[in-house]
């Protein structure tokens, strides 16, 4: 196993372009968010398009961090409550108990009315049906289906809009090795089976060359549901037991033309899920297959020293990839961990410096082209425009990169995106609700988050110029990060 | 004041636990295997007496033999006969006069002392417990951060609890204060499982409080705590205040609690030995002792976890898992009985057993072991009886096949029974291993019936989302350490002060804002300050007060 040389906190240092070239690219970016923001006006994006229900859910939600908590907590228990009268009997506890409350005398239901501008009264008919019937609902806002067959209807759908997609498959948390080798076994059907599914490929594609993105099949595995013992203590005996169970995959993958992503976790399993990776591609039967896939963190304090590392080691083997860059979907639970351990906070705190990091990283990923394809993932305009505008200050091809959103969110711009001529994969989620609770929780607290693109785009209607602005130039000083 | 404790009054920061190691960071694990290859490189330690700051080796010796490998010697520890307890006692006795007149800061300094060399030697505390207690990595990482943990926490409660507190309400004329003050000669009689914080957490309570210590560590465990012993002569213990004295528990033990100079026993360990200390102590008394001996003993618990169907089983499972196998089921707080409601009963018992299938048996050194061997021949003899009675009497649900393992150290499979009864010996009985009887409850009450239907009262635990069924689980729940929708292992000092009570113990809170009042008595003055119809009208209210009392 090949060793991780990074041992603390380097200081890179900003390539230093010429002032003109780094000018340009500014003003590059500004101009193509606008032509997106134009592009997106006519409509609102689905999730702010709400039934009146789930809606009231949410806006409750983002008004209140007392009341977020507790639904949160109910949304978290729904799934497992078999019967009405549970249902009922949560909804009254989560709601009414003051225990959880701030203690200001105002119980939740109170504030609940007075935030709708009802009486109590009219606020204790939210009954169990109605609790149902928002959850249910939000939960197919994001999640596309329960069954492989459900999903390829609507992934037949995205197709012949033009998009691509990356399926996720939602299932219990793996703590036996029987659960990791059902997780392998959904792995290995959806690879070889799911295109079958989905029947020919919609003709959009044939004419839009700079739109294709093969493989046509994506899939995103979680490595720690391959194995019962992922852990970074043992990353011999774990990338051992991991790749027992990705081979057949990967196998499958080179036979049937698909790609596999590898999904990225919590910060814990970073360096080992990268090692891993490398493992694997370090094997005869693997080396060069080009459709293992990474995925780059941004929120993290060292996201830029993690990535160059990991680069260098393609490099070195001279293996292409294509690594997707997130923001990351664990920041409230890192905070949580660290704090619990006393452990130094690995994400970045603040949203500015996020944004920073995400651009230098962007940065980095698109300068290794052409051995690494790059896909930004992202629902953030100002970041979607970065990438566009360097593509072509360094003159890549379109195509050279892609746009990956959620399934189930901001529609309006996966279009506009689209419409610029970026190819778009939508990563969209398959599963029953009770295992795939803690993928919606995270969407929930992502939208009603304060630092959300989406809710400070289109619920609390910050200004496209404000949106589009460098992190740079939001007076603060650069931390240093 | 001295330097030190001047320091130590003006410039201690608030308490804050001791990080574990990050083992996902590759430069701690190549620290952590650099410091197992140390320490292996020095097997065999030798462990004497150390009496009055003299080390003493004794004729006999106790070998201390690795249980994941019974053919690596560890080391050998000298064993103290009671003439060697009566010179360890008269000792302590001796250095009492001075070390009980010293300040608190001073001791206090002593306590941060020993934590700092600890703190820089930490791996190698840790790398000999994987060696000497088969404690996996992170356990043994664990326990060295609680030992540190108690040096510091008690340090600062010393220093709280010391000097005189004006008592309230405040009445002109009249000056009433408190203040508290050491026993003398304290006993201490450490366990293994926990083979340093434990011994640690005990004598460093009684040093700080301004008693002077005898420590028995376990037969099993003596070279973790000679390394203990060291670190406090390295940080300026005096002569005399603090004396190891290793040996037979019926020899030296036994001594030690009989002696009439032994003002205080501290135990931690199994029912039998801390009852059997009980009615020695007592026996001593009725040979006309001037006063009446305290003792201080933590025992075992039989664990219980009440999951019912609101639980989040992606989370749950693990948990308990955790709590029930991690170090072999060798924790008095480890998960033994597993109460499952009706309506989840299935599903959970199935992902339970699915989950502990898959755990990995084997020895500690090795990173990617879950479950290491149990300490010793004797205990794997125990947890096997107990398996022979669960296959015979209980329906088996689970048994790990482990004889891959045999003959290399004291292997003892994972194992999981139905039981049908909550009387049942599975379901009663103490077995400090990796066995796990499951109950199942018709309801939350009958779930809770069951829960306390032992002797014992340590720690408990529900995984629920059910608001009213944590509620009442906090009202009625019997045991001292009650976990909610988490493992129910692994309490940290001043975050969960440990300890329980019934037959587990006598519900003194280690690590908690109560536990070093268990070594000292208090004693209050009350002071006439009125002089012919005069009183000192400014004292109202200006000395130092108690905050909580």
């Amino acid at each position: 196993m090949s060793s991780i040389p990074y041992q603390t906190k380097q200081n890179f240092e900003e390539p230093h372009p010429s002032r003109p070239r780094e000018e340009r690219l500014e003003a590059l970016t500004r101009r193509i968010g606008r032509n997106l923001f134009r592009r997106m006006r006519s409509s609102a994006p689905s999730f702010w398009r709400l039934a009146a229900v789930e809606d009231h859910f949410m806006k409750l939600m983002m008004r209140d961090e007392d009341l977020r908590f507790r639904m949160l907590q109910f949304v978290d228990v729904f799934p497992s409550l078999k019967d009405t009268r549970s249902v009922t009997r949560h909804l009254e506890e989560y709601l009414s108990s003051e225990e959880m409350g701030s203690g200001t005398g105002h119980g939740p239901l109170g504030r609940i009315a007075s935030l709708l501008g009802r009486d109590l009264g009219g606020v204790r008919v939210i009954t169990a049906a109605t609790a149902r019937l928002a959850i249910t609902r939000m939960a197919n806002q994001f999640i596309a289906g329960h069954t492989p067959e459900e999903v390829a209807v609507r992934i037949r759908s995205m197709e012949a809009g033009g998009f691509h997609f990356s399926l996720d498959l939602l299932g219990e948390f793996v703590a036996s090795e029987v659960q990791a080798g059902e997780f392998a076994r959904r792995y290995l059907e959806m690879i070889e089976r799911f295109e079958d599914l989905l029947g020919p490929l919609p003709a959009v594609f044939a004419d839009q060359p700079h739109l294709q993105a093969p493989p046509r099949v994506n899939i995103s595995i979680k490595l720690s549901s391959l194995t019962s013992r992922f852990d970074p203590m043992d990353p011999e005996g774990t990338s051992a037991a991991v790749r027992e169970r990705l081979r057949p995959l990967v196998r499958a993958a080179r036979q049937h033309g698909a790609f596999i992503n590898v999904d990225m976790e919590k910060y814990e399993f970073r360096d080992i899920t990268l090692q891993i990776i490398l493992d694997l591609l370090d094997e005869e039967e693997f080396r060069g297959f080009p459709h293992l896939g990474a995925v780059a963190q941004a929120y993290l304090l060292d996201a830029d020293e993690s990535l160059r590392w990991f680069l260098a080691e393609l490099a070195r083997r001279n293996q292409p990839t294509t690594i997707r860059l997130v923001r990351g979907a664990y920041w409230d639970s890192e905070q949580i961990w660290a704090r619990q351990k006393g452990w130094p906070v690995p994400v970045i705190s603040d949203k500015r410096q996020t944004d920073i990091m995400f651009e230098r990283c962007t940065r980095i990923l698109m300068e290794a082209a052409p051995l690494v394809r790059t896909a930004i993932a992202s629902h953030n305009v100002r970041s979607i425009a970065y990438a566009l505008a360097l593509r072509k200050v360094l003159g890549q091809p379109a195509g050279a990169f892609e746009v990956q959103m959620l399934y189930g969110m901001a529609g309006p711009i996966k279009d506009a995106v689209l419409r610029s001529g970026v190819p778009v994969r939508i990563y969209t989620p398959c599963g029953e609700l009770l295992p795939g609770m803690s993928y919606l929780v995270r969407r929930i607290l992502e939208n009603t988050s304060n630092e959300s693109f989406l809710r400070q785009r289109f619920s609390n209607r910050v200004s496209e110029e404000k949106l589009l602005a460098s992190p740079h130039e939001s007076g603060l000083e650069d931390l240093g990060i | 004041m001295s330097t030190a404790a001047r320091v130590v009054s003006t410039a201690l920061p608030p308490f804050r636990n001791e990080p574990l190691t990050d083992f996902s960071r590759r430069e701690e694990r190549e620290a952590f295997q650099r410091a197992m290859a140390d320490i292996r490189a020095r097997l065999p330690l030798e462990a004497p007496l150390l009496i009055g700051g003299k080390r003493i080796e004794t004729e006999e010796t106790i070998p201390s033999v690795s249980p994941s490998d019974t053919s690596l010697l560890c080391g050998r520890s000298s064993a103290a006969d009671q003439a060697a307890a009566d010179k360890a006692v008269a000792t302590a006795r001796r250095a009492f006069e001075d070390w009980s007149h010293t300040t608190a800061e001073d001791r206090a300094a002593l306590l941060l002392r020993t934590a700092d060399l600890m703190r820089q030697r930490r791996h190698l505390f840790s790398a000999l417990e994987v060696y000497e207690a088969a404690k996996p990595w992170h356990e043994a990482d664990a326990d060295v951060a609680e030992a540190i943990d108690f040096l510091e926490y008690y340090a600062r409660e010393a220093i709280r609890l010391s000097g005189r507190k004006r008592l309230q309400p405040y009445i002109l004329g009249e000056y009433n204060d408190l203040s508290y003050h050491p026993l003398g000669v304290v006993a201490v009689i450490g366990p293994w499982n926990f083979p340093l914080a434990i011994p640690v957490g005990m004598s460093s309570a009684a040093l700080v409080t301004g008693n002077t210590v005898i420590l028995k560590p376990a037969e099993q465990t003596p070279l973790v705590a000679w390394l203990y012993a060291r670190l406090l002569e390295e940080a300026g213990a005096p002569p005399g205040v603090f004396n190891f004295l290793p040996g037979r528990g019926e020899v030296c033990g036994a001594h030690l609690v009989r002696h009439p100079d032994v003002r205080m026993i501290v135990f931690t360990g199994s029912r039998d030995v801390g009852l059997l200390i009980q009615r020695e102590a007592v026996a001593a008394q009725q040979e006309g002792l001037p006063f009446v001996k305290k003792i201080v003993t933590e025992m075992g618990g039989k664990n219980a976890l009440i999951v019912d169907s609101s639980a989040d089983l992606d989370a749950s499972v693990p948990d308990a898992v955790y709590s029930a196998y991690g170090f072999a089921g060798q924790k008095c707080s480890a998960l033994s009985r597993l109460i499952l409601l009706d309506d989840v009963y299935d599903v959970y018992l199935r992902r339970f057993r699915e989950a502990v299938e898959s755990l990995k048996t084997g020895p500690a050194g090795d990173p990617g072991t879950q479950v290491p061997p149990v300490i010793d021949a004797e205990a794997a003899e125990k947890v096997h009886s107990y398996i022979r009675m669960g296959e015979e009497s209980a329906r088996p649900v689970y048994r790990a096949d482990v004889t891959a393992l045999a003959g290399k150290g004291h292997f003892v499979p994972p194992a999981i029974f139905e039981v049908a009864s909550s009387t049942h010996r599975l379901a009663q009985e103490e077995i400090f291993g990796p066995v796990v009887a499951v109950l199942r409850a018709g309801d939350f009450d009958e779930a809770l019936r069951i829960a306390n239907s032992t002797p014992y009262a340590l720690t408990g635990g529900v995984h629920s989302r059910t608001v009213s069924h944590l509620e009442r689980a906090r009202q009625d729940f019997q045991c001292g350490n009650l976990y909610l929708n988490r493992t129910i292992t692994g309490a940290i000092v001043a975050r969960q002060p440990f300890g329980g009570y019934r037959l587990s113990g006598i519900g003194a809170k280690a690590g908690g804002p109560d536990y070093l009042k268990q070594f000292m008595i208090a004693r209050a003055v009350s002071e006439n300050r009125m002089r012919h119809g005069s009183a000192p009208l400014t004292e109202r209210g200006t000395d130092d007060t108690w905050e909580e009392f």
